[in-house]
C-alpha cells in the first residue's frame, strides 16, 4: 500500500514539472535565430570609452564602429567608418575620409561631427561630455591624452587628427574599443546614462539590460556591412564557472566563455556534439631578470637560465595545456613576430656548462617573485614558480620564493626590488609596440618603470623609437623583428607562455572565429535550425 | 510593559550598528598598501589612482573621513558611490534586494515549514525512525556545503532528469523583459499579478521553475537549524508535568501538542527563525553566485573581486543591519509571545 501511494505522488510530481517543461516557446524564438551567450560577468557599462574590461567591451563591440577596424581573425587594420585615410609626410596628421550614407541605430547620422564628439569627449576637459566619466581610462592608457593634439572636421565627411608626434601604433589604436563612435544626440540626451543606453552604428543594436542577468541586442538591419545573421544576441551572465558549465551542458546557453582545462575535457566527455575552438591569446607570461642586479647583469647567466627551464612541463602541468610555449615577448598572432628565431632549448646540462663560463661553476642563490593572483595569462603562479625553482635547482641556482599583496608587489616590481619577478601582459591594440616598447624599451626602464627587466639595450631602444614613427607596417614589421633578435640574444625575461583561449559551442553555431584581441563579434554568426 | 521592551530593544540596537560602521571603517583602512592603488589595478595611471585619493577623501585625516562617512550614510541615507560601476550604491541595492528577498522568502517558505514538521515529529515520536531520519536530513542540511549541495541539486534534476533549469532567474523564451516590464523585481510576484490581470501565466510558471531549487539549496541551513531547535524545545515541553496531565486525561497527541506544547516551545524557535532570516535577508552569497541570482549577495562578492571597496563597505553595513534588524525583530516577537516579559512590571525580567 505504501509503496503505491509514494510511486503515486512521484507520479504526479513528474506530471507537475513536466507540464511545466513543455510549454510552448514563444513566437519571437522562434522566427528568429536568437543566440545565448554565457559568460562569467556582467558588463561594468556599455560605453566604449569608459571601461576597460572584457566583459563591458565584448557587448560594446557589437553595438559600435570605429573609424578603422582589425580584420577578422587577425590584429590588421581594415576599414571600418572611414573608407580611406591619409597619412602626411610628417607622421603627424591623420585625415580620414567617412563612409557616406551611416546611420546610428537612433537614426541620427553618423559624420565628421559625430568623431570629432566621440573623439574629443575623451581628450578635451572643455567638451560638453567630458565631464559624463569619472576617467576615460583607456584614452589615458593608451597615452592618447598626451599624443593628440586636434581632432577637427574639415568637412562633413572628413576628420583630420593632428598628433604632437609621430606614432605608428596611432592607427591601431583607432581599431580599440574606446576609439568607437557614438552618436551625440543620446550621448547629450542621456548624459551619464548613455553607459546603459548606448546608440552605436553598429551590427546590433541595444534592447535592454537587466543588472547581473542579462543584455539583450537585437540585430539592426539597416547596419552599413549588411544584415546581421542573428535576429537577437543574449549575453548571460554566470558568475560560477560550474554553472556555467552546466548550463552548457543543458543547452540553455548556445556558447560558454572561458571555460577551465579541466571543463573542456567535461565538454568533450558529456557533449560529445560540441564544437570547441581554440586559439593562443594575444598575451605573454614571463620571467623577467632584473638585469642591473648581480649575475642577471650577465647576459651568459640569463641564456643559461633560459635553457634550464622544461616551458612544456609547465604547460602541461600549470596550464593543462591550454598554452603554448613562448619564444618571443610577443604572441604568434601578431604582425611582425619572428618566426626565425629559435628557441632556447631545454638543456641543463648545456646550462651548467655555460653557467660556469659566466663564472658560476656552483651556481649562486637568488630569489624569485611570483604574482599573488590569478591572471589570463597566468593561472597559478605559484606553481609555475615552484617549477621554476626545481628547474633551476637542477643546474645549481638555488631560488626562494617570494609573493606580495597584488598592490605590493606591483609597486615593488615597478621600482625594481626584485632580482627575478614573473610577470605577463595582455596586448591592447594587437600593435607590438604595445608589447615590445612597454615591456622592453630603455625608455620605460625607469622606476616605476614597466620595463622590469630594466632592460636597457640602446639598439634596441633605438629601433623601438624608429618603429613608432615609420607609417608603414612592412617596415615596421622587420624592426620588430629586428627587435626580437636582440632581445632573444639578450634574454632579459625567460617569455615562458601565451595561454589559449577555448570557445566551446553549440554544433547549430555558425560562423564564429575567435579575435585575438579577446573581442567576441556576432555580425557574421548564424544559428543552423535543422 | 512590551511596549517599552521593543522600545529599549530598539535603542539598544543604535550602538551595535555605530560600532559596526567604526568596525567597517577601521577595517578599509587596514588594508595593506595604498587603498587607491589597489584598488586601480596594474595599469593605472596616476590620475586614476589620485582621482580614487580624492573621491574617497584618502588625504584628509581619518576621523575626518570617518565623520563624512557617517554624515552622508545617517543624515542623506547615501551608501555612496561605486567606483567600479559608476552608480550611485542606492541604485544598484534598489536593483538586487529585490532578488534577495525574493528568494530569502522562497527559502523560508521551505524551511519554516518543513523544520517545524521534522522538529516536532521527531520530538513527539523520539527514538522512531521518524527522529532518526529528521536528524539525518538536519545533520545533511547544516554540514553539507551549499556549492556542493547546488551542482548536485543541478545536475540531479537539470542534467539528468531535465525537469528544472539550472540557473538564472527566467527564462528567454519568455515574452516579458524584465528591464522594462518588471513592477516588483521580483519575477514571481510579476507573474502572479500578469497572471490575475488575464495576461497569461507563463511567466509565473517560468520564474517559479528558476526558483525552486535556488530556494531548495538555500533552505537547507535554516531548516536544519529550526528542526533542531524544535526537536529540543519540544522535548523540554513533552517532560514537564502539565503535559503528562494533559495526557492522562486522554487528549490526543495532536491535540497535546497544538495546543499546550506548541506555544511554550515557540519561544526558542521563534528566535531561531528571525536569526536565521537575518541571514537569509542579507543576501546568500554562495547560492547566489552558484545559481546566477543577481541578489546582494552576488554583488557583494563581485565587488570584492573589482575591488570596489566603498561597496564592500556598504554591502557588508547592509547585511550587518538585518541581523541587527531581524534580532530585534525577533525580541520584540519573543517579547509579545513571552507572557512573563509582557507583564512585568520591571525594567529587564524576562529572558527566556
Amino acid at each position: 500500500m505504501r509503496k503505491i501511494s509514494t510511486s503515486l505522488s512521484l507520479a504526479a510530481l513528474t506530471a507537475i514539472f513536466s507540464t511545466l517543461a513543455t510549454r510552448p516557446e514563444s513566437a519571437f524564438a522562434q522566427s528568429k535565430g536568437v543566440l545565448i551567450y554565457g559568460r562569467g560577468g556582467d558588463s561594468v557599462s556599455l560605453d566604449p570609452a569608459k571601461e576597460t574590461d572584457g566583459e563591458s567591451l565584448n557587448v560594446c563591440d557589437n553595438i559600435f564602429d570605429t573609424l578603422v577596424q582589425f580584420k577578422d581573425g587577425t590584429t590588421e587594420i581594415e576599414p571600418a567608418l572611414a573608407q580611406r585615410w591619409d597619412v602626411g609626410a610628417d607622421g603627424l596628421t591623420y585625415t580620414f575620409h567617412l563612409r557616406p550614407n551611416v546611420k546610428f541605430h537612433d537614426g541620427t547620422p553618423m559624420n565628421a561631427d559625430a568623431v570629432v564628439f566621440s573623439l574629443l569627449r575623451q581628450h578635451d576637459p572643455k567638451h560638453e561630455a567630458y565631464k559624463y566619466a569619472q576617467m576615460w581610462s583607456y584614452w589615458q592608457d593608451m597615452g592618447m591624452d598626451k599624443l593628440v593634439a586636434s581632432v577637427d572636421k574639415l568637412d562633413d565627411k572628413t576628420v583630420k587628427i593632428v598628433l604632437k608626434s609621430p606614432s605608428a601604433p596611432f592607427l591601431a589604436n583607432m581599431a580599440m574599443s574606446f576609439a568607437s563612435i557614438v552618436s551625440p544626440a543620446a550621448v547629450r540626451k542621456f548624459k551619464q546614462e548613455f553607459a546603459r543606453n548606448p546608440v552605436g552604428t553598429g551590427p546590433f543594436k541595444f534592447v535592454s539590460w537587466t543588472k547581473s542577468e542579462k543584455i539583450v541586442l537585437d540585430g539592426f538591419n539597416e547596419f552599413w556591412g549588411g544584415q546581421p545573421k542573428l535576429g537577437r544576441v543574449i549575453f548571460r551572465s554566470y558568475p560560477d564557472s560550474a554553472t556555467r558549465l552546466n548550463a552548457f551542458l543543458a543547452k540553455e546557453i548556445h556558447m560558454m566563455n572561458l571555460p577551465t582545462p579541466d571543463q573542456v575535457n567535461v565538454i568533450r566527455q558529456k557533449r560529445a556534439d560540441a564544437k570547441i575552438i581554440e586559439e593562443p591569446a594575444m598575451n605573454v607570461a614571463y620571467l623577467a631578470f632584473n638585469t642591473t642586479k648581480g649575475p642577471f647583469a650577465n647576459p651568459k647567466v640569463r641564456q643559461a637560465l633560459n635553457m634550464a627551464v622544461n616551458k612544456e612541463a609547465i604547460i602541461k602541468g600549470v596550464y593543462a595545456g591550454m598554452g603554448i610555449p613562448a619564444v618571443n615577448p610577443i604572441p604568434p598572432s601578431l604582425w611582425g613576430y619572428n618566426t626565425s628565431i629559435s628557441p632556447y632549448a631545454f638543456n641543463q646540462v648545456k646550462a651548467k656548462q655555460l653557467l660556469a663560463e659566466a663564472g658560476y661553476p656552483k651556481g649562486f642563490e637568488s630569489e624569485l617573485f611570483y604574482l599573488p593572483v590569478s591572471r589570463p595569462y597566468m593561472p597559478d603562479a605559484k606553481r609555475v614558480a615552484e617549477a621554476i625553482q626545481a628547474d633551476f635547482k637542477a643546474v645549481g641556482v638555488k631560488v626562494q620564493l617570494t609573493t606580495h599583496e597584488w598592490a605590493v608587489y606591483l609597486d615593488k616590481t615597478k621600482k625594481g626590488e626584485h632580482p627575478m619577478a614573473l610577470m605577463g601582459w595582455t596586448g591592447d591594440n594587437g600593435d607590438p609596440d604595445n608589447f615590445l616598447n612597454v615591456l622592453l624599451s630603455g625608455d620605460n626602464a625607469k622606476p616605476p618603470a614597466s620595463n622590469i627587466a630594466f632592460y636597457d639595450n640602446q639598439k634596441v631602444t633605438q629601433i623601438l623609437r624608429d618603429a613608432q614613427k615609420v607609417t608603414v607596417q612592412k617596415k615596421r614589421a622587420d624592426l620588430y623583428r629586428q627587435a626580437q633578435k636582440l632581445i632573444h640574444q639578450d634574454a632579459p625575461w625567460i617569455p615562458i607562455a601565451h595561454s589559449r583561449v577555448a570557445m566551446p559551442m553549440d554544433p547549430k553555431v555558425q560562423g564564429f572565429i575567435l579575435q585575438p584581441n579577446g573581442s567576441r563579434r556576432f555580425f557574421r554568426v548564424s544559428l543552423n535550425n535543422k | 510593559m512590551f511596549i517599552r521592551h521593543a522600545f529599549t530593544r530598539f535603542v539598544a540596537s543604535i550602538p551595535v550598528l555605530l560600532l559596526l560602521t567604526l568596525v567597517l571603517f577601521g577595517a578599509l583602512k587596514l588594508i595593506p598598501g595604498d587603498i587607491a592603488l589597489v584598488m586601480a589595478g596594474e595599469r593605472a595611471t596616476p590620475e586614476r589612482v589620485e582621482y580614487i585619493r580624492e573621491s574617497l577623501h584618502l588625504n584628509d585625516p581619518w576621523f575626518v573621513q570617518y565623520g563624512l562617512y557617517l554624515k552622508r550614510l545617517v543624515l542623506e541615507a547615501d551608501l555612496g558611490h561605486s567606483l567600479f560601476h559608476d552608480q550611485p550604491i542606492n541604485t544598484l541595492f534598489a536593483s538586487a534586494i529585490p532578488a534577495t528577498v525574493e528568494l530569502a522568502v522562497a527559502a523560508l517558505l521551505i524551511a519554516i515549514p518543513v523544520g517545524l514538521f521534522l522538529g516536532v515529529v521527531s520530538a513527539v515520536a523520539r527514538r522512531s525512525w521518524w527522529d532518526r531520519f529528521a536528524s539525518l536530513i538536519a545533520l545533511t542540511g547544516v554540514s553539507m556545503p551549499i556549492f556542493w549541495l547546488a551542482l548536485l541539486l543541478m545536475w540531479f534534476f537539470s542534467l539528468n532528469l531535465g525537469w528544472l533549469p539550472t540557473s538564472g532567474r527566467l527564462s528567454d523564451e519568455v515574452l516579458f523583459d524584465p528591464a522594462s516590464q518588471s513592477l516588483f523585481r521580483m519575477y514571481t510576484l510579476d507573474g502572479l499579478y500578469l497572471g490575475l490581470a488575464g495576461e497569461g501565466w507563463d511567466v509565473f510558471t517560468s520564474a517559479v521553475r528558476y526558483l525552486v531549487l535556488p530556494a531548495v539549496a538555500l533552505s537547507t541551513i535554516p531548516m536544519a537549524h529550526i528542526c533542531r531547535m524544535t526537536r529540543s524545545a519540544m522535548l523540554d515541553v513533552l517532560q514537564q508535568d502539565y503535559i503528562r496531565t494533559a495526557r492522562a486525561k486522554g487528549l490526543s497527541v495532536f491535540k497535546v501538542v497544538l495546543k499546550h506544547a506548541a506555544r511554550n516551545a515557540a519561544l526558542p524557535v521563534v528566535t531561531i527563525m528571525f536569526l536565521q532570516a537575518g541571514a537569509l535577508f542579507g543576501g546568500a552569497v554562495i547560492t547566489e553566485t552558484m545559481f546566477a541570482w543577481p541578489g546582494l549577495g552576488k554583488l557583494l562578492v563581485e565587488s570584492i573581486g573589482s575591488r570596489d571597496f566603498p561597496m564592500v563597505q556598504s554591502g557588508t553595513l547592509f547585511v550587518g543591519c538585518m541581523f541587527v534588524l531581524f534580532n530585534l525583530m525577533g525580541d520584540i516577537v519573543v517579547g509579545w509571545l513571552d507572557p512573563r516579559i509582557k507583564q512585568a512590571s520591571g525594567t529587564q525580567k524576562g529572558n527566556g
